[in-house]
């Protein structure tokens, strides 16, 4: 018997016009059959009928069809109650779930990492109401039929997949299922039990302070002859690292020794020669890499701040306090059966899938405690309302802060501290390496654009070509773009979604041009609830350089790092990055 | 949850603001008619109120959510204990952004929302983290603040700011576990 799932087709992205639905035996479809009727309704009804009980899967659901279902229901004044931020809706016993969460890879990746017929080809502003579509609706339906069929079989063989080679099921969680979730089921289940590393709770604002995000610089806004490498399999590479499991303690002042400790507190001094600086700080809750004299306020991980004493000149002024406990490589065996598994099969996307489910692994040991849930009335106790604040205008659905009363399940700071700060330093030292043989242009996470050229390699945490650009435009770390030997330009926009941009354009946000952007999106659940129905809503974007969102200071073409401490410099971050007029003067 | 009338006695507050001519008559007290739960809606809608007038008459307006909220909770509170909630939400057409620039549309910001059973905690208390909570009182403080900022560059920018309608929100809630 297959996974049962479900595919909704709309005309405009609002008005329902197909609904497919694969029991696990058969596949049925329902038809708007005239402009009154309501197609979503008749399949919602047919399910309540004959169907009660069944959990249903549509890829990407969150943002698409759960939305259109629950737009639905509320026009039926029928109240679900809606879980992790619609992820999961749950009507008259019937569980509509997101299978995009689940596997963390879109339909088209998921059906060729395992093989299964791909979804056939449909431009969606073809489609109309189905009396309207004469020959063109039998190919609609196919193409409906083919992505439900897909998605099923897809969602069988991942599911195969990972009982063969962890003896796991999806999910013994009946609402919520996530790769991450699936991460720490196969890591408990075959590789470590998470009892045996120690909490560290009395320490949360000790290791929530010394972890930081990714690594996302500008460093030239022009380049060419420009080599773009990504570090492979970044996050599972540093599995093999010394994780700290074991109860902290503070180390006595007579103890303290950058050899040792795992959390430090620290005044330091980075060369303001250094173009990179290779420790992170929080600036006005920003995270950059300064140079100067910082620190005393913030911890940092022992082995990013040692990686940073000995090999980029960093120097320790003074240690205000230590944090030690047993570090051993807990992860290890994980991460080799992860790259193991990886590297043995040929096919590109089940390898980015198994590497997926490691990287989901660190963000789960950092779950937060608090987290804003949108609850049902019904679902709710009276401490819930305490702070809650209600969406829609029945007052049906609140945003509730829940704060739960003791840390999730899974939540192992130190570890996600670890692997966090371990990727980032292995990232800077790359950078690092290559700002000294040449120009580097941009990071990103894992990923750098440099005009020199490095050895490159399949192994975990070596580097890998990902392409060669003959010039490239750097914006923002989220905003750039690369124009290929070909003459093709490969952009990088970040939230402009389907908005193609030409090299005149990042030639223009060069020169210090605006490049404003409109387009048009569903509404989110918020929006749906409290407006109770779908609507399309026109969202504004502008793209340009903008010095307060950046983390470097811009110096005509190129940036340089804040330099630490404010005082030293005539123009201080803050009014570096608010007040900054200067113009660009780039010659493209 | 009956709604408690006026009986030509209206909070001194509302008289302040009446008087000032910044309201357009007295508190509309309507039944929300809520699906589950039951509870009363007092809206107060503004006219003329600006930035220097929401600067003024600030602590007016915020005395006056607290009076309405205080006169529920004394008739209420005996009989519903802490199932008594309140939330307050301030209307504001605003066209600045939070980085102080100015927005295309005109856009609504209903400033305040969450429910608390002290009506002090709605409009006066601090901010919460934990919570995400900001009170009116902050609320109010920090729009005004960004309206600064953009003064601080531009010279016109007052005009941007428009308060339309105070709602203070009485509700009785049911727990789950009741």
């Amino acid at each position: 018997m297959g996974v049962p799932v479900f595919d909704i087709e709309t005309v405009d992205w609002i008005i329902p016009v197909l609904v497919g639905f694969f029991d696990g035996k058969e596949y049925t479809e329902f038809t708007k059959i005239s402009e009154e009727h309501d197609v979503v309704w008749s399949f919602l009804e047919a399910l309540r009928k004959d169907y009660k009980g069944i959990k249903l899967y549509a890829h990407n659901a969150t943002q698409f069809d759960n939305r259109i279902i629950l737009d639905c229901l509320l026009r039926h004044n029928e109240r679900p109650i809606v879980k992790a931020n619609a992820q999961c809706l749950i009507w008259d016993d019937i569980i509509f779930m997101d299978s995009l969460a689940l596997t963390g890879r879109g339909l088209n990746k998921l059906c060729a990492a395992f093989n299964v017929p791909q979804k056939l080809e449909w431009k969606h502003d073809e489609t109309k109401n189905p009396w309207e579509m004469g020959p063109r609706l039998e190919e609609f339906s196919a193409y409906l039929k083919r992505d439900c069929m897909s998605l099923s079989q897809a969602l069988e063989k991942f599911c195969m997949f990972t009982l063969e080679n962890w003896n796991v099921t999806l999910s013994t969680n009946r609402y919520i299922q996530t790769l991450a979730l699936l991460a720490v089921r196969i890591l408990e289940k075959n590789y470590l039990k998470l009892e045996d590393v120690e909490r560290n709770s009395g320490f949360n604002t000790v290791l929530e302070g010394a972890t930081y995000g990714p690594r996302k610089e500008v460093y030239k806004l022009y380049g060419t002859n420009i080599f773009n490498y990504d570090i492979n399999c970044s996050f599972t590479s540093c599995f093999d690292a010394p994780m700290p499991v074991g109860p902290l303690r503070r180390l006595k002042k007579e103890e303290f020794s950058i050899d040792r400790g795992t959390v430090i507190k620290a005044k330091i001094k980075v060369p303001t020669s250094l173009v990179i600086g290779p420790l992170p700080y929080r600036l006005n809750g920003k995270l950059c890499f300064p140079v100067g004299e910082f620190g005393g306020d913030c911890w940092w991980d022992a082995v990013e701040l040692r990686n940073a004493v000995k090999n980029h000149g960093v120097e320790i002024l003074e240690i205000i306090t230590q944090l030690e406990c047993t570090e051993v490589p807990v992860l290890k065996a994980f991460g080799n059966d992860l790259h193991e598994l990886a590297l043995s099969t040929e096919n590109a996307n089940l390898r980015r899938l198994v590497l997926g489910i490691g990287q989901r692994l660190a963000g789960k040991f950092g779950q937060k405690v608090s987290s804003t849930e949108t609850k049902h009335i019904s679902d709710m106790t009276l401490e819930d309302h305490i702070g809650a604040e209600p969406i829609d205008p029945h007052e049906v659905y609140f945003s509730c802060i829940i704060k739960k009363a003791k840390e999730p399940q899974y939540t192992r700071r130190a570890l996600n501290m670890r692997i966090k700060a371990e990727a980032r330093l292995r990232h800077t030292n790359y950078l690092i390496e290559a700002s000294k043989k040449g120009n580097v242009y941009l990071c990103n996470t894992d990923s750098m654009y440099t005009d020199v050229e490095h050895p490159v390699s399949k192994e975990p945490g070596k580097l890998k070509l990902v392409d060669f650009a003959i010039r490239g435009y750097f914006i923002n770390p989220g905003v750039y773009g690369v124009v290929t030997p070909q003459g093709l330009l490969k952009q990088k926009t970040a939230g402009y979604r389907d908005y193609q941009l030409t090299e005149e354009d990042f030639k223009k946000l060069l020169r210090g041009e605006e490049l404003p952007c409109t387009f048009k999106r569903l509404g989110n659940l918020k929006e749906i609830l409290a407006a109770n129905e779908l609507k399309m809503y026109e969202r504004h974007m502008t793209a340009k350089i903008v010095a307060d969102r950046t983390n470097r200071i811009r110096v005509g073409d190129h940036t340089e790092p804040i330099v630490l401490p404010e005082s030293s410099v005539p123009a201080v971050f803050v009014n570096a990055f608010s007040k900054e007029k200067e113009k660009l003067e780039v010659k493209v | 949850m009956k709604i408690l009338k006026y009986g030509g006695k209206y909070p001194q507050f509302a008289i302040i603001l009446h008087n000032a001519g910044l309201i357009d008559g007295w508190g509309r007290q309507t039944d929300p008619k809520l699906i589950i739960g039951e509870g009363v809606n007092i809206v107060y809608y503004f006219k003329n109120t600006g930035y220097e007038a929401l600067r003024e008459y600030k602590d007016v307006i915020l005395s006056l959510a607290c009076a309405e909220m205080r006169r529920y909770e004394s008739a209420y509170r005996a009989v519903y204990g802490n199932q008594l909630f309140f939330f307050t939400r301030l209307d504001v057409k605003y066209r600045l952004n939070t980085l102080g620039r100015k927005t295309k549309k005109d856009s609504m910001w209903p400033l305040g929302a969450k429910q608390f059973n002290d009506p002090e905690e709605v409009v006066y208390a601090e901010d919460i983290p934990e919570i995400k909570h900001k009170s009116l009182a902050v609320l109010i403080d920090s729009i005004l603040d960004t309206v600064d900022e953009y003064l601080e560059t531009y010279t016109t920018g007052k005009e941007h700011l428009k308060v339309t309608k105070l709602l203070i929100a009485v509700r009785v809630r049911e727990g789950k576990y009741i």
